[in-house]
């Protein structure tokens, strides 16, 4: 059984992999007992090849939970390799298949082992597969008989991007906040501030205009959850996300309710909305 | 899996003489803490002798909920230096030592008295520090029949073991924190104040066993559970989400609860008064918080994430 998940033929993302331009830059062995060890090299990478803190962090995640299925529903036990290209980190997880003769002969009757496959990792929300695509650029997984793979992609941002900047404003029976730049841990707590502030008025009306955002990581995902859910509390405020990247509409819609949030195409139309009853 | 056999500190007594071994200086004040806040919710005058100025020793008391400002305006609780207590100087005497105690005994009365002494002060270049047993055995002696009881503090890591198995058979009871997971890479323990659990190091599903003993007990006490995740460097989903699941259950039982509440205000009696409402705090730096905000945290009523940045 072959699962893909985003529509690429297998075959040509493995070749991908394999043939990319460089020798991977990490190559290492996993197991249950060195994870630890693993987690600390993928940080140690990551940001020796420029990924910024977060996105690092959100990178170790990513392996480990990869990696701990391969362990825990795969084979027992795996290899890691990345390589870097000039826009970004790639990653393959590959468990070995069928697990241990000895763990897999166990409670098993003879010639069982020959009709087995290799588990398939779980992809329930909540669940380290979930939180994988939350934060991934790109995520393949692959299962089949010779074992589980999984290449996870984490784009390098490019330097001199704009910095951060949160622009406010005002329209007719509206606030607009324009976020340009990177949204991450430090400009993610300016953004719940900035928000806090315009909830202090009565019935606040709120466009989020994300035309200009240049990246994120998870904390800048929880930054934009965190909004939703100060709008949600305070009475009859309303909020409206504009020009929501895909991807980033994405990733939020792998952290809960889909209809958590309003969303528009550009910050107009959004204005629109807001003035609907 | 570990787990201590020690006595906890929630339940000490009047007359105890209690050794406390400590590993660092958060389980010190987190279990010192404990003692202070029992002992003064008991109207027991409290004093707590430590290395720490009693700005710093006072400030980390209310770090961790007690009221330290009435306290210590009231005279209940003092928290002070071993000088011209303990020590006189650089100088250790039993005797000398014995006759500050006593005269603390009296001062307290009717009332009783809590004391806890940081013993680091007798790993420093203290003259008659070869007379620690016999204070030890003194203090023992003395507190017989009265309403004194005193917590004498070991940091574990520093004092040779001879000396602690020296000390140890003065004391009637051994104290140390639950300790759930201690190895190179992580501790879970129990936080006794405010109450709950304290993860520190690395946490990934390899010791979800610990973290679900370590929450199952912790919320089996009552009132607010405290997951104090603040030196945690690394969580994995698996034990996110059981974090998490732990803090939905407290909703649950709320649920629970408010309908049996219902229940007595329609007239059934259901022998119980109106739900407790309780919650779950959980403490962690800015990026671990995010972690736990894309698992669904945002959305549990009864979960507080409250983000720590100057650990």
């Amino acid at each position: 059984m072959t699962t893909d998940h985003d529509g690429t033929p297998p075959q040509q993302k493995r070749q991908d992999a394999r043939q990319a331009p460089h020798p991977p830059i990490l190559d290492q062995a996993f197991d249950a007992g060195s994870l630890y060890a693993l987690r600390a090299a993928v940080a140690a990478h990551a940001t020796s090849a420029g990924l910024a803190p977060g996105r690092a962090d959100d990178l170790v995640i990513a392996v480990h939970e990869l990696a701990a299925n391969a362990v825990r529903h795969g084979a027992g036990h795996g290899r890691l390799r990345v390589w870097r290209s000039d826009h970004a980190l790639l990653c393959e997880i590959t468990d070995d298949g069928l697990p241990d003769p000895q763990q897999a002969d166990d409670g098993l009757p003879d010639g069982a082992q020959e009709a087995q496959t290799t588990p398939e990792w779980r992809a329930e929300p909540g669940h380290g597969l979930s939180l994988v695509r939350q934060v991934a650029d790109q995520t393949t997984l692959r299962s089949g008989r010779d074992g589980t793979s999984a290449t996870i992609s984490f784009v390098l941002a490019p330097s001199g991007g704009p910095p951060f900047a949160l622009a406010r404003q005002q329209r007719e029976h509206c606030t607009v906040l324009t976020v340009t730049g990177l949204l991450d841990l430090t400009s993610g707590a300016q953004l719940t501030q900035a928000v806090q502030e315009e909830l202090r008025s009565q019935k606040a009306r709120l466009i989020l205009d994300l035309h200009s955002l240049t990246g994120w990581d998870a904390a800048g995902l929880a930054a934009l959850i965190t909004v939703q859910q100060q709008v949600s509390a305070a009475p009859d405020a309303r909020l409206v996300l504009a020009a929501l990247p895909a991807q980033l509409d994405k990733h939020l819609r792998g952290a809960g309710p889909h209809d958590r949030f309003t969303v528009a195409e550009n910050a107009t139309r959004a204005q629109q909305k807001l003035s609907e009853p | 899996m570990t787990i201590s056999a020690d006595t906890q500190i929630t339940e000490l007594t009047v007359n105890d003489h209690a050794c406390l071994t400590f590993g660092e200086p958060e389980e010190l004040f987190d279990l010192t803490a404990a003692f202070v806040r029992d002992g003064l919710d008991g109207g027991l005058k409290v004093v707590w002798l430590s290395d720490a100025t009693p700005d710093r020793a006072t400030a980390e008391l209310a770090r961790r909920g007690i009221a330290v400002e009435e306290a210590l305006a009231s005279g209940q609780l003092v928290a002070a230096s071993y000088d011209g207590r303990l020590l006189d100087g650089q100088v250790f005497s039993a005797g000398h030592a014995m006759t500050w105690l006593e005269r603390e005994m009296q001062r307290a009365g009717n009332q009783g008295l809590r004391l806890a002494v940081d013993m680091s002060w007798a790993l420093g270049p203290v003259t008659g520090v070869e007379h620690l047993p016999e204070f030890e055995e003194q203090v023992a002696a003395a507190l017989a029949g009265t309403a004194t009881s005193v917590l004498c503090q070991y940091d574990r890591e520093r004092f040779d073991p001879v000396t602690l198995a020296s000390v140890a058979a003065f004391h009637t009871r051994s104290v140390a924190a639950a300790t759930y997971h201690a190895d190179v890479m992580l501790r879970i323990c129990r936080q006794y104040a405010p109450a709950g659990i304290r993860l520190a190091g690395e946490l990934d599903y390899q010791a979800c066993d610990s973290l679900a003993l370590a929450l199952t007990e912790a919320i089996r006490l009552e009132g607010d559970v405290t997951v104090n995740a603040v030196p945690l460097a690394f969580i994995d989903v698996t034990c996110a989400r059981m974090i998490l699941d732990a803090a939905r259950g407290l909703d649950a039982a709320r649920g629970l609860e408010a309908a049996r509440g219902l229940d007595a205000a329609r007239g059934l009696d259901t022998g119980r008064g109106q739900p407790e409402a309780r919650r779950m705090i959980l403490r962690c730096r800015p990026g671990l918080a995010a972690r736990f905000v894309l698992l669904g945290a945002a959305d549990i009523p009864a979960l507080r994430v409250v983000t720590v940045d100057d650990h």
